[in-house]
């Protein structure tokens, strides 16, 4: 399969720190990757980066081999192209669920209301949030059913990338667990996708290639399982040999 | 007696309907402008600047400053007739545009929910137009109502410009009537009672504008 998304030795810094240091990394079409990394390693920044919210300073990203970063070309478009779930659902809080996914296609897209509410309707049917919901508020959701709007937000601008900002990471067990459920089904359907996540049900489901971004270097692109056996030093290694242990104890308890 | 009394009051009722046309124009006129003011501001830093720096200079004018300017320069420069009216609503659109425009920034905007909308590949109008500009509206409502108190009060100073309005006839009242003082208390609880029913209005506004599920600072949703 051809390569989506990638980004070549992409640097950003902020007020003199260097969040993320000559990153390159590479998605698929159809496939699904995995960001994993410590607290502060550049993951949230170098998201940002694939679909244009920051600038990288240095290096490129490119979209179906063009590259988005080159001058004059039209950030809007490419954002609209690569969407993002944050880790916060950020919906929009004075508008219902049902305008929430529809406001993008309507504003963004231009789509006369009808196209964007049936649109809307039919992401959020794939997220499974039911009709029952579509009249609501945010303030009037559970967590995960916050975050699976949000998932169907990004849907429905109809991107060719998902990027996924740690999307359980806020949620009690039965939310993180249904919004799992939903990034892996789509997983399944074939939604390219790059998950950033520490969750380890998740990363066990998903069970994708990974990268592990350390103090905003790539310290490592290969199978979940090679990164899990390698031996790192330092942080890397603490992170590994932590993220290992917890996918072991949850493996444990799945057994026991 | 009671004949004259009557003539009074009802003379200077006449006069509260000009302050209710100055507060109330330029209490809507100036929302509009705020709120165009406030979502250029979201949008772009250098609007932002731009918008800083008149509220900065219209706050700091005094009110009679500006009445006088806008009689007597901007409305003939801009070939319009020298109506006091025309120039006091005009003069209190451009003050309190700044005040309203300063208020809906106060309340806080959610920056996640901007990047959120920008990340749907909004433009920085259609983020401050769809998503920051209802939300603060909707915060501001109990402060955008004290400054509509505000403008029924300061409409008083067009007396400046010759507008008879409550407060200046009960004036003239008062000085027939060998200074009594119970005209001017008059005029003020007119005022007053204007005030109070604006306020009501506002919180039932307010009440219908809340977003479900969230709590309304600083109202009591009565059930």
């Amino acid at each position: 399969m051809e390569v989506v998304l990638r980004a070549v030795n992409i640097s950003k810094s902020f007020g003199g720190v260097r969040v993320l240091d000559r990153v390159s990394l590479e998605l698929r079409r159809g496939e699904v990757k995995l960001l994993v990394g410590p607290n502060g390693s550049g993951k949230t920044t170098l998201l940002k980066c694939l679909n244009l919210l920051y600038r990288p300073d240095e290096g490129s990203v490119l979209l179906d081999g063009v590259d988005v970063t080159a001058p004059g070309v039209d950030e809007r478009a490419v954002r609209r192209r690569v969407a993002l779930v944050f880790q916060e659902a950020n919906l929009f809080s004075h508008m219902t669920v049902i305008d929430n996914v529809a406001v993008g296609p309507r504003v963004v897209r231009g789509l006369p209301r009808e196209r964007a509410e049936a649109l809307a309707r039919e992401k959020l049917e794939l997220v499974g949030v039911g009709p029952e919901l579509w009249r609501r508020y945010p303030a009037q959701l559970s967590g995960g059913q916050r975050q699976r709007v949000a998932i169907a937000r990004a849907l429905a601008m109809e991107p060719e990338v998902l990027l996924y900002d740690e999307p359980t990471a806020n949620l009690d067990p039965a939310g993180a667990e249904e919004v799992a459920e939903v990034v892996v089904e789509l997983a399944r359907l074939g939604v390219t996708s790059l998950v950033a996540t520490h969750d380890v049900k998740l990363l066990a489901r998903l069970r994708a290639e990974a990268y592990l971004l350390v103090r905003g270097r790539v310290a490592f692109s290969g199978p979940l399982g090679e990164l899990l056996g390698a031996p790192f030093d330092g942080e890397a290694g603490a992170f590994v040999r932590a993220l290992a242990k917890s996918l072991e104890a949850v493996a444990r308890l799945g057994r026991a | 007696m009671v004949g004259t009394v009557l003539e009074y009051l009802q003379l200077i009722l006449d006069g509260l309907r000009f302050n209710l046309v100055i507060a109330s124009s330029s209490f809507l006129l100036g929302l509009a402008a705020a709120s165009a003011l406030f979502a250029a501001c979201v949008a772009s830093s250098s609007a932002r600047r731009a918008v800083e720096a008149y509220a900065r200079v219209v706050r700091g004018v005094p009110p009679l400053v500006l009445l006088a300017a806008f009689f007597w320069l901007v409305l003939p420069a801009l070939g319009l007739p020298r109506d006091p009216i025309l120039a006091s609503i005009a003069a209190f659109t451009v003050r309190s545009a700044a005040f309203q425009v300063q208020i809906l920034r106060s309340v806080g905007l959610d920056e996640g929910q901007l990047e959120a909308a920008l990340a749907l590949g909004m433009s920085g109008w259609q983020a401050a137009t769809a998503v920051a500009l209802p939300q603060s509206l909707r915060s501001a409502a109990p402060a955008l109502t004290n400054e509509f108190s505000s403008l029924l009060k300061e409409s008083t100073q067009s007396l400046a410009l010759g507008v008879a309005d409550a407060l200046a006839r009960a004036r003239y009242v008062s000085i027939a009537t060998g200074y009594s003082l119970a005209w001017v208390l008059t005029a003020a609880l007119l005022i007053y009672l204007v005030s109070l029913a604006a306020a009501k209005a506002s919180r039932a506004v307010y009440a219908r504008l809340a977003i479900p599920g969230t709590v309304a600072s600083g109202v009591v949703l009565w059930r």
